[in-house]
């Protein structure tokens, strides 16, 4: 009858010694794994030409069908990617999906990828629905280590 | 046919084959996948892309075959024993696919084939997972070969089926191939623009992403798309077609497999000719004219109103003050219902679906000859004829798909003969006769024929076989031949390949015969040679509308609506009485509405501006009209004479069944829904129509009214009942009798060009004039043979001037081969004052230099 109750006292003294797990969030940010999936991103090529060529494969893998894309025809003076077709529109509703990276894996080309950003935040549901203007980086060395392990991927071999 | 069958063995599984079907065609048909590319069951068998090797380990003889052979050239024989999936044959198909994808790039995320590619499926589940190739790919270079079809020839695997599509099926030979080896390039001779109206099936039968539809480009992906199978409503012959659509939109057409109609081929006015269910012309909400101008309205107040003015019409004149055209572009069901309101709630005969006076013409023709509106041939018939007639018929540019049928008889060893004022381009070298009467003189020839052949042997048939055969014999052939213009030794040559002790001929009428003699003795002549006869004009669903009774003579099925019997039959049905009144035809509605004494005009799916030709008339008779109610899909010139306009659904929208020229009955299916939420279905708008008349029709909802049909049109019952994949055809026994025909006087010789007008299926109805992918629509230009051409001073695309009735109009001109001397034709339906004087005299003079595009 003690002896149980000294264990449980145990119990309580070895985990008021141990380190501690809690973090001071925001101040203080734990490092991610280096899979993590968080928010998408589109990704360039090196000479700043699109990845994505709108061939839905992302929308036809995704599980909740969160992913909208409409392909165009690239003008040949002023390509928007890589091969004829480019997506005119990309569209992912951040609400809706649920980050199983199923997209990327579906990716041909390896333009969209889940990057290591969770902050995101919007006052209104239909802001969550993120246009290529929010996924596309800026510049193909934006986010370096995503660029780097899709440069080293086998990719699509165009002709 | 269970004699011919041959059993063999294929991966110790025995199957059946028929006689002469390939090791390939029968292991498809049984199930068993061989992969396969150039090798397609409606083209001919060239066995060169290699992909379908098989081990023959025993040729039925006891011995096999050392090296591997290709199934689709072998044919099975009688206890073979071959192997398609052992390791021998597995390797080979792995080397055959690298060696296939060795120049193939692999862009399929870019290409559109992607998803519903033979090629990506056959190697994900025949080839090897990997790729050994470094060196660069080959490349050609990008060329145009039509606005409907993208090339994209790096991708092309030298397959061939569209060179021998266009080779063997449509005739024109467009597609070839060049060079030899690695370096062969399939293209277009000499890269000019495609011009085939069945150009569209090489994209269908492409097994690759090399042609692909240029108007879908990039638009969807096969998977996010449903597909909905049913016949196409373009024109009579009634294809099997796909209609693709994702999220209620039609994203494109691509041919069904009717191997008794269109075996797996559509034209391509069926393949983009959707596109008009969507463009700014449909009407997408009720009208009502007020104060001269038409303005939106609710569904209530359009229907009470037109409830209340034609019931009050009907009260204050009785029935015979109103009239319905049209019926004959919507469903069964719909055509059902409109026959229904006229006849048993607005109590008048005064209904026809015909417009155009040719289709009066020959449903006359049909009527006295044959027994019942309509003809007794199919399309199978024709494809397996010994010979075949076309009278007034041009199948390319009218029905497409039927000229692929003739062309299939040919190739089979058929002979054809064609009258008509044109000599008609059916891509046939040699068993091919050409009889050229004059415009509007088809019947004098057509006679000349029947004589020839009653000399060759042909006996008339029927109650007045006798009195036709005294005047058939009393007819002089060569004056015959001299008034017609046609050749007397072309005549004789016609009637020897027509062979009349053989049988197995199919007789085709064509739009090109409008007036009711040469109907008649197109009709004697199939009677005196057993031949089955295919009525191959007007509106798509014209035979349907008639015998739904959509014709002020016939009550649904056929009754004669001037027999008391037929009318208390229908009664009995409808619970209301039929009609014994008027019964007037086409014109005579319009005549009649013009002098006034018809008040009331319900236009349902039709425009007598656009449609008849005599558009003078139809402009006095709708502009007279006190009441006109235009139900249409899309806008039209009537649309400003239309006191209330109704919104109709295209037959892309509709449920129900249509009957084509073969009356074979198939089931529509719903696509999409209907553009805008204001469209409603036809059948409903009508019933609402007769409710709010407080005389409601009984039959409520396809499957009443299906059930009130079967009572009426017996023959029917067999196509509502399930009906068999690929619809139901209602064969029908001819009644016929010959009987002698009169012909008109003879006209005078003309000065200056005769003209003829040509029915085309680019510029059949509204829903094709608004269809905007179709770019390849003929404009309006007139046509001249080389001869009066280079008597005028005109050349090809040179402005002339035509005088017509004192009127004189601009048109750029084409030389035209086909064309007799002093025949000049335009294309019919074309807005404008051409349209209605078909065999109108005109003069042609090359125009002033400042009127040169103007």
């Amino acid at each position: 009858m003690l002896g149980e109750v000294f264990r449980g006292l145990w119990v309580t003294i070895k985990h008021s010694v141990r380190a501690r797990e809690t973090v001071q969030y925001p101040e203080v940010r734990e490092e991610l794994p280096p899979g993590y999936r968080g928010l998408h991103k589109l990704l360039l090529w090196e000479d700043g030409l699109e990845r994505c060529v709108g061939c839905k494969l992302c929308a036809a893998a995704c599980p909740v069908e969160c992913i909208f894309v409409e392909s165009g025809e690239n003008n040949p003076a002023r390509p928007v990617s890589k091969g004829e077709r480019y997506a005119r529109v990309y569209e992912i509703n951040e609400l809706r999906c649920i980050f199983c990276g199923y997209c990327e894996e579906a990716c041909p080309v390896g333009a969209i990828v889940l990057g290591g950003e969770y902050e995101f935040r919007a006052d209104s549901r239909q802001k969550f629905i993120y246009g290529k203007r929010d996924l596309l980086v800026k510049r193909p060395d934006e986010i370096p280590e995503l660029q780097r392990r899709y440069n080293e991927k086998k990719l699509l071999t165009y002709v | 046919m269970p004699d011919a069958e041959i059993t063999f063995t294929l991966n110790r599984r025995k199957l059946k084959a028929r006689k002469d079907e390939s090791v390939l065609g029968a292991a498809l048909r049984a199930g068993v996948h061989i992969p396969h590319f150039c090798y397609h069951k409606n083209l001919s068998v060239v066995g060169q892309c290699r992909a379908c090797l098989v081990e023959i380990v025993d040729l039925g003889n006891g011995n096999g075959l050392p090296k591997l052979q290709p199934s689709c050239a072998m044919k099975a024989g009688e206890g073979m024993v071959v192997e398609s999936a052992n390791a021998r044959v597995k390797e080979a198909q792995e080397t055959v696919f690298e060696f296939l994808l060795k120049n193939h790039p692999l862009d399929c995320p870019v290409c559109d084939q992607g998803g519903e590619c033979p090629l990506q499926d056959q190697t994900m589940a025949f080839g090897k997972a990997i790729s050994r190739t470094h060196e660069l790919r080959r490349l050609y270079p990008e060329k145009e070969i039509s606005p409907y079809i993208k090339p994209q020839m790096n991708r092309c695997v030298h397959c061939t089926r569209c060179v021998r599509f266009s080779g063997e099926i449509d005739g024109g030979g467009e597609f070839g191939w060049a060079g030899r080896g690695d370096r062969t390039e399939v293209g277009i001779f000499q890269d000019l623009p495609l011009t085939s109206i069945v150009s569209g099936n090489v994209i269908d039968i492409c097994p690759v992403g090399a042609l692909t539809d240029n108007k879908y480009r990039f638009t969807a992906r096969v998977w996010e798309m449903k597909d909905v199978e049913g016949p196409c409503t373009h024109c009579s012959v009634g294809c099997s077609q796909r209609v693709w659509n994702r999220e209620n939109e039609i994203m494109r057409v691509t041919a069904g497999e009717n191997v008794e109609v269109n075996d797996t081929w559509i034209c391509d006015v069926a393949r983009w000719g959707w596109s008009g269910a969507g463009s700014k012309e449909r009407i997408d909400g009720p009208m009502i004219r007020e104060g001269g101008e038409l303005r939106s309205a609710g569904w209530d107040e359009a229907l009470s109103l037109v409830a209340s003015r034609l019931d009050g019409i009907r009260s204050e004149s009785g029935g015979t003050a109103l009239a319905g055209l049209g019926g004959a572009r919507s469903t069964n069901e719909a055509a059902y219902q409109f026959g229904a309101l006229f006849r048993s709630v607005l109590g008048t005969n005064n209904i026809d679906c015909r417009v155009h006076p040719r289709d009066t013409a020959q449903t006359e023709a049909q009527r006295e000859g044959l027994g019942a509106a309509g003809g007794f041939g199919s399309l199978t018939g024709l494809a397996e004829a010994r010979a075949i007639l076309l009278v007034g018929s041009d199948p390319f540019e009218e029905h497409p798909i039927l000229a692929l049928q003739v062309r299939k008889a040919h190739r089979a060893g058929a002979s054809i003969v064609s009258l008509h004022p044109r000599r008609i381009d059916l891509r046939i070298l040699g068993r091919m006769h050409h009889l050229n009467p004059l415009p509007c003189e088809e019947a004098r020839a057509l006679t000349a024929l029947a004589r020839t052949l009653l000399d060759a042997g042909a006996a008339p048939r029927g109650d007045g076989a006798g009195d036709y055969q005294k005047a058939l014999a009393g007819a002089d052939t060569d004056a015959l031949c001299r008034e017609s213009g046609i050749n007397a030794g072309g005549l004789a040559a016609a009637a020897g390949a027509l062979r009349p002790e053989e049988g197995g001929v199919a007789v085709v009428v064509g739009p090109g015969i409008g007036d009711e003699a040469a109907a008649a003795e197109a009709v004697n002549i199939a009677l005196m040679l057993g031949a089955e006869i295919l009525f191959a004009s007007g509106a798509p669903n014209l035979q349907g509308a008639l015998d739904m009774g959509l014709h002020p003579g016939f009550l649904p099925g056929g009754g004669d609506a001037a027999s008391d019997a037929a009318r208390q039959a229908v009664a009995g049905v409808w619970g209301r009485e039929a009609p014994a009144s008027s019964c007037l035809g086409t014109d005579a509605i319009l005549e009649a509405a013009a002098g006034g004494e018809i008040r009331g005009l319900y236009l349902f799916g039709c425009d007598p501006l656009a449609e008849h030709p005599n558009g003078d008339l139809a402009r006095r008779a709708l502009d007279r009209a006190e009441f006109v109610v235009v139900h249409a899909s899309h806008r039209s010139a009537g649309r400003e004479f239309a006191d209330v306009v109704l919104p109709a659904p295209t037959l892309y929208e509709e449920e129900g069944t249509v009957t084509n020229m073969e009356r074979r009955v198939q089931r529509l299916r719903r696509s999409v829904k209907p553009d805008g939420p204001e469209v409603r279905e036809a059948s409903r708008v009508i019933a609402e129509l007769a409710r709010l008349m407080e005389r409601p029709l009984k039959a409520q909802g396809a499957a009443a009214i299906q059930a009130e049909v079967r009572l009426l049109a017996e023959d029917y019952a067999p196509a509502f009942g399930r009906m068999p994949e690929g619809g139901a055809r209602l064969g029908r026994v001819p009644v016929g009798a010959c009987r002698a025909v009169e012909h008109a006087l003879v006209s005078a010789p003309v000065d200056g060009l005769q003209l003829i007008l040509a029915p085309t299926i680019w510029l059949s109805g509204a829903l094709i004039a608004s269809a905007h992918h179709l770019s390849g629509k003929p404009g309006a230009a007139l046509r001249l043979s080389p001869t009066d051409a280079g008597r005028l001073g005109v050349a090809e695309g040179m402005e002339v001037g035509v005088e017509l009735g004192g009127e004189t109009i601009h048109l750029p001109a084409r030389v035209d081969e086909s064309l007799p001397v002093g025949v000049a034709q335009a294309p019919e339906a074309l807005p404008g004052a051409l349209l209605n004087r078909g065999g109108a005299v005109i003069r042609v003079s090359p125009a002033e230099k400042e009127t040169v595009g103007a």
